[in-house]
């Protein structure tokens, strides 16, 4: 009989899954490794019926942390299916509200989800190793960790309305203009944001350093991944190709609305959440990542110029292309997040920003078929939803972060329950003292 | 005294409310040193084994966010109201099901073929035609966690708001942290009171508190001309005694309450109780909530006054016996006032938006045009809930994002269903009845998005005729 080892939940997520380990009777080998979605909520099938343009106002409440790119995503697919043309300015304030939920969602991430880790050890007492803790415990960083968390969130209230669960965009634009008051406040504190992500950057190379071992040695599995980049390959989160990149760097682009020829869902017996996978290559092998470090390797480059030495620095450092160290996912994530604040700066000095020009007239319901993809921190979304010519969603199909991950985790968990059972590699792996101990 | 201490549990949610608690930011360094927390997967490694190991009733305060849509959740809907002595509602998937209420509208079949073999995408099953079996069970209907278990507290709004929720965790840590009877005042309003010896309220037949409020106050409403004590510094623990009878039995001695005096009485123990009065908390300590909504909840007991035995509903709490039953006797007497009323204000007396006429004569898609700042939404013709939704959000989306309410803090409490409120908002304001079949294509989503999974319907209903033929 197989040994099963269970985890529930699995804390510091997102999300509600629990992990599942089966090793040998003898307890020496990893048979397998599951991390499983334990719920659903259907979203795919109760948006039929409603009208196409509170699809946006529905579907934020996928994801609480990343409720932003879920409210372009589908105003895009609406946008597509009734073939409706933006001003200009709307575009740039919607790419400055992702920007926005980029930075504070990346930051919530590395500093109260990830950091508690590298902080106080992987195995430290669960009572300690934690956000509120490191707030005790450090408090000029969580003090900073926070302002900056702030900012963002701050930033997506004022032009989104609420930062969780907006409400600004709509088919055709935005439902009001970004104010000469929120921009000048924003941009009177942009300076100190950028000292914080410089601060924010040491930190993590300060991480890198100290659990080199562990970066360079523990899951590090080579699979495909999937993101969003212009067609040239530089990095967009918002208005970018599906691009995806083999185990070896070769990269393919497509148009979203061709999302069908290049992925597929695979559905398990044990798992709410399908697995992605790239079609050309089949199910298993064809698995993938996708969030920042899928986005970094279907990147050629940033689109800010910290970024980019960023992206550069780390390519040295680790030494291949594309990346396939699981650790150096945070490192991505603070790359991304440099660009975020860099980008926001830029569309904060530019003129447009404050254009009441934001929403079309030309705007009618027709029958048809539209695709919005953007990027969210945590992974590619991709919606796909039918109109009818009254403007009744009939169809919806959706593509998210968790679906396009969940593949990818699970080769990655088995792999490293190989690494810690079977090769014993705790024994031999590195750690540094952590920071607070 | 040991701190409080909190858990908080996710069923199927977005972790939104989460994220709204933890945009409190700065904030967050004043709460946190408040309580331990022994649960909460979102932040803390504790495993759901550490939680069921506790014994029952030994948490002070259980956040429950989500709703109930399988087993899994139910169970855990359970376990915390096992484990903790206050069960907070958190925000409208806890208290009204959210958007994620909506596929009540489908049964259990559709939802799971349509995401698990007809989606565009699906591909390759392990489960051919069907859908992931090895998992918690998804429920024939979603469920509200109020549907499951009793709640103390429901907090709605999707998500509610940072300030909301700062606001209610602290009126909890307030309340929880106060022992019965907290206000140790030895005194009370009348020993000070210089109308005591002549031209005390009482003596006239006015309502005045004095007797049953703890001392030290510098107001002193009765002597400085402000008029009767309101109860406002809460209770003695030495009622001046014979006052207080009398205080009794003039409450006794009125048949109905005035409408005056139902304002009086209702104003006094609001302040004298501390109750939150928030519009947009249901906090099931507050009496007169309870009394408004749940009446036949209250048990009933006797007392002595000097008009003979009375019936009261019964109240404890303050530590003293004569002020319980004053208490009492109030609540008795404002269940009989014609004037009493508990009402909730709703989203439109908050909004900014200038109101001209009430009529709605047309009904337009939010696509269409951009709406001007300052007028009604429902008078521009765009659906908006603010008349048959709870305040207390901020009326952010009106005010401050020219949108209209889409109501997702739910009905105020005296409004039972949200969607049916507002069609009957429409027959009796709107355009005419065709104007709205034609436009108003989906009034489930459009009334009913935040609490369809609460409402009287509750979603789809089987036609069990057309089976039976």
């Amino acid at each position: 009989m197989p040994k099963i080892y269970e985890v529930e939940p699995v804390t510091r997520l997102e999300g509600h899954g629990g992990l599942i380990l089966k090793v040998s009777d003898d307890g020496k080998k990893v048979l397998d490794a599951q991390f499983n979605v334990t719920t659903t909520r259907f979203f795919e099938k109760f948006v039929e019926g409603r009208f196409m343009e509170h699809v946006p106002r529905i579907t934020p409440r996928i994801c609480g942390i990343c409720p932003i790119p879920h409210h372009i995503a589908p105003t895009k697919a609406v946008e597509d299916a009734w073939n409706v043309k933006i001003p200009p300015a709307a575009f740039k304030v919607r790419e400055l509200l992702l920007q926005a939920k980029q930075y504070s969602s990346h930051l919530l991430h590395f500093y109260a989800l990830a950091a508690p880790d590298f902080i106080y050890g992987p195995f430290a007492d669960p009572a300690k190793r934690n956000v509120v803790s490191i707030l005790k415990d450090l408090p000029a960083e969580g003090k900073m960790a926070l302002e900056m968390m702030e900012y963002g969130q701050a930033l997506c209230a004022a032009i989104g309305g609420k930062s969780v669960h907006p409400i600004v965009s709509i088919p055709g634009g935005l439902k009001n203009p970004f104010s000469e008051e929120h921009r000048d406040f924003f941009l009177k504190d942009w300076e100190r944001q950028v000292e914080y992500t410089k601060k924010t950057v040491e930190i993590a190379l300060k991480v890198v350093t100290d659990y080199w071992d562990v970066v360079a040695n523990v899951g590090v599995v080579p699979t495909w991944y999937l993101g969003v980049a212009k067609e040239d390959g530089t990095h967009d989160i918002h208005d970018g190709m599906l691009s995806i990149c083999n185990p070896e760097g070769k990269i393919k682009r497509y148009k979203p609305q061709k999302y069908l020829e290049v992925i597929g869902e695979h559905v398990t017996s044990h798992n709410y959440g399908t697995h992605t996978f790239i079609k050309e290559v089949g199910y298993p092998e064809g698995v993938y990542q996708t969030g920042p470090l899928g986005m970094i390797n279907v990147a050629e480059r940033m689109n800010t110029p910290l970024a980019d030495a960023a992206l550069k620095e780390m390519r040295d450092k680790i030494g291949t292309n594309p990346i396939h160290n699981v650790f150096a996912f945070h490192w991505a994530r603070i790359i991304e997040t440099v660009a975020a604040i860099e980008n926001i700066g830029n569309l904060l000095k530019d003129p447009d920003i404050v254009s009441t020009d934001i929403k079309t007239m030309d705007v009618e319901p027709i029958a048809g078929r539209g695709v919005g993809m953007v990027e969210a921190p945590r992974g590619t979304l991709i919606y796909d939803l039918t109109s009818d010519e009254k403007g009744i969603c009939r169809k919806a199909n959706l593509l998210v972060a968790t679906n396009h991950n969940l593949g990818g985790i699970d080769k990655l968990v088995t792999h490293v329950a190989k690494q810690i059972i079977e090769q014993d590699a705790l024994k031999s792996i590195k750690l540094p003292d952590p920071w607070v101990k | 005294m040991a701190k409080l201490t909190f858990a908080f549990m996710q069923l199927s949610s977005c972790w939104g409310c989460h994220q709204s608690l933890l945009n409190a930011h700065l904030k967050l360094y004043a709460l946190i040193p408040e309580f331990d927390i022994v649960y909460w997967p979102a932040v803390v490694d504790f495993k759901l084994k550490s939680l069921e190991d506790r014994s029952d009733g030994s948490v002070d305060v259980g956040f429950i966010e989500g709703a109930a849509r399988t087993e899994k959740d139910k169970e855990m809907v359970y376990l915390i109201r096992n484990k903790c002595k206050i069960v907070v509602a958190f925000g409208a998937c806890a208290n009204h099901g959210s958007v994620i209420g909506l596929a009540n509208l489908y049964k259990k079949e559709e939802l799971l073929k349509r995401k698990f073999v007809d989606a565009e995408s699906v591909v390759e099953s392990d489960v051919k035609g069907k859908w992931p079996n090895d998992v918690p069970e998804i429920l024939d209907r979603l469920y509200t966690v109020p549907q499951l278990i009793d709640v103390e507290v429901k907090l709605p709004g999707c998500p509610p708001t940072t300030d909301n929720i700062v606001a209610a965790v602290i009126y909890v840590i307030t309340l929880l942290s106060k022992k019965p009877n907290a206000v140790k005042a030895e005194k009370n309003v009348c020993i000070q009171c210089a109308l005591n010896k002549s031209g005390c309220f009482l003596d006239s037949g006015e309502l005045c508190f004095g007797p049953v409020t703890a001392g030290g106050c510098s107001l002193m409403c009765p002597e400085s001309g402000e008029g009767p004590c309101v109860g406002c510094f809460q209770a003695t623990s030495k009622p001046e005694g014979k006052r207080a009878g009398q205080l009794l039995d003039l409450i006794a001695s009125k048949e109905s309450l005035s409408k005056e005096d139902t304002i009086t009485v209702q104003k006094f123990i609001e302040l004298y109780l501390g109750l939150a009065n928030f519009d947009f908390m249901y906090f099931a300590g507050d009496v007169l909530q309870k009394l408004a909504e749940h009446p036949e909840t209250f048990e009933e007991k006797t007392i002595k006054t000097k008009k003979g035995q009375q019936k009261v509903l019964a109240f404890t709490g303050t530590g003293t016996a004569i002020i319980d039953d004053t208490i009492s006797l109030l609540l008795m007497k404002l269940k009989g006032s014609k004037h009493f009323k508990f009402s909730q204000a709703s989203v439109c007396s908050t909004c900014e938006r200038s109101v001209v006429d009430k009529t709605y004569t047309e009904i337009k898609r939010d696509y269409e045009g951009l709406p001007d700042k300052k007028k009604c939404f429902l008078e521009e013709g765009y659906v908006c809930l603010g008349p048959v939704t709870k305040a207390g959000c901020g009326t952010i989306c009106p005010n401050k994002a020219n949108a209209p309410c889409l109501g997702c803090y739910g009905p105020p409490e005296q409004i039972k269903d949200q969607g049916a409120k507002m069609l009957s908002t429409y027959a009796s304001l709107g355009p005419d009845p065709k104007t709205l079949m034609d436009k108003i294509l989906d009034p489930a989503g459009l009334f009913n998005r935040f609490t369809l999974a609460a409402s009287t319907l509750g979603g789809h209903v089987e036609d069990t005729k057309e089976e039976e033929k």
